[in-house]
């Protein structure tokens, strides 16, 4: 009330007055506001939405290719697969193919691995047979070589022996004779097959008595050489018995 | 033995004699003394010696070896035999120790030559206490096939070669005990049992 006193008697309009005045203004602002936005939002909307489906295009594009050439790659790998798997398949025929020989052989082998052991065991024995017999044979061969040399170094020894017996001038008639008996001895058991070491003990010792007895007549003749100074008999004896006869 | 003694001193009488007879008195150039003639200086060599030879008349010393029991006597070059040892037998060195065991030692040899008498020849004093002797000296037998071996039979008067200087004399005996005794045991005399 106070209001309308102050204004010379013209009363203001109040606040509800006020805006029943402007509400069609601001409903048409903001009609015309929404109506603005909205367009820009729609332009801007539209714009969008045909980038976002450009490049959703493109993508699918690109995409749709590279499945493409996945695809091809594939086809090739596949390919490649299948001839990897025939090639794969044709190795493990030949490796069964090998396995199967190699078995076979292995058999074989081993059968004539076998067979050779046997007939080298069999070689042995054969050898061993062949040895022991030429062992037999070699010592028996020795043991006559043996007794065939001992008895053919006692003769020459006796031989030797007896030219001394042969020079001595003193009465060597016994000699001679033992000489005789010595020998022909000696020559039997050369010639004897059975011929025993007691045998040739005997003759041995038979022989070094003779030899004892020859080499003391020698001496007794040196002797007596010295004695009656025949010096060139002497020195004959003396060389006998450096010569070692 | 007493006629041995007669005959001798009829021996020497003889030879007196006929020294006595036979020669001038300036010619007597030795006198007879045990078997050799003692040679006189300052005189003339004799006919009777003439040709013999001029030497000190030492005489080789007998050695008694107690470890051995041998004699035996070392030669030395010029030595005389003396009657003792007539018979008796020179054995090389080499040989005597092959047989005995004893190595002797060789005398020093003098070298000196033996000195020949020649008839009228004047005896120099040098020849003082020296004998003559007839140039006798011992046949050496030397082994076919052992050089090395050699003896000599020994003869009273006779006179030592250079050749024998060192030899060893030992008598007849002597040599056949080392003689029987190296044919024995020698190397010649080994007896095998195999």
């Amino acid at each position: 009330m106070s209001d309308t006193a102050g204004n010379g008697g013209v009363k203001s309009p109040g606040i509800g007055e006020k805006l029943s005045f402007s509400l069609p203004a601001i409903l048409v602002a903001l009609v015309l506001s929404i109506g603005i936005s909205y367009a820009i939002l729609n332009v801007v909307n539209s714009n969008t939405r045909k980038d976002l489906n450009d490049a959703l295009k493109e993508q699918n594009d690109r995409l749709t290719n590279s499945i493409g050439e996945l695809q091809k790659k594939h086809d090739l790998l596949e390919k490649d697969h299948t001839a990897l798997v025939a090639k794969a398949k044709q190795i493990e025929d030949d490796k069964n193919q090998l396995a199967a020989a190699l078995k076979a052989t292995n058999e074989s082998y081993t059968g004539f691995r076998a067979e050779y052991s046997k007939f080298v065991d069999a070689q042995k024995d054969v050898d061993k047979g062949q040895n022991q017999d030429i062992q037999v044979t070699s010592t028996n061969l020795k043991k006559v070589e043996d007794r065939v040399h001992y008895i053919d170094e006692k003769l020459k020894k006796l031989d030797e022996v007896a030219q001394d017996v042969l020079t001595l001038k003193t009465d060597n008639a016994g000699l001679k004779e033992e000489y005789k008996v010595l020998r022909t001895d000696l020559t039997a058991v050369k010639t004897k097959a059975d011929v025993t070491e007691k045998d040739l003990t005997d003759l041995a010792e038979r022989a070094r008595l003779f030899q004892l007895r020859v080499l003391a007549a020698r001496a007794r003749e040196a002797a007596d050489a010295a004695r009656k100074t025949d010096l060139k008999n002497l020195l004959s004896r003396l060389e006998d018995v450096e010569d070692g006869k | 033995m007493m006629i041995r003694s007669k005959l001798f001193l009829r021996s020497v009488a003889v030879l007196a004699l006929l020294c006595g007879l036979g020669c001038d008195n300036d010619r007597d150039s030795s006198s007879y003394v045990g078997g050799k003639y003692l040679l006189r200086p300052g005189k003339h060599v004799s006919s009777q010696i003439a040709g013999w030879v001029a030497v000190p008349g030492n005489e080789p010393k007998t050695i008694d070896d107690k470890t051995s029991g041998l004699s035996y006597a070392v030669l030395t070059t010029h030595d005389v035999v003396p009657s003792t040892m007539s018979g008796w037998v020179a054995i090389n060195p080499s040989l005597f120790a092959k047989m005995s065991g004893i190595k002797v030692e060789a005398p020093k040899d003098d070298q000196s030559e033996l000195i020949v008498l020649h008839r009228g020849e004047l005896i120099s004093g040098d020849l003082a206490n020296w004998v003559a002797v007839p140039n006798s000296q011992p046949q050496v037998e030397v082994s076919s096939t052992k050089k090395d071996n050699g003896l000599a039979k020994l003869s009273s008067q006779n006179i030592v070669p250079k050749e024998l200087n060192g030899w060893v004399a030992v008598n007849p005996d002597t040599l056949a005990t080392l003689s029987e005794k190296y044919m024995m045991t020698g190397k010649g005399s080994r007896t095998s049992k195999e």
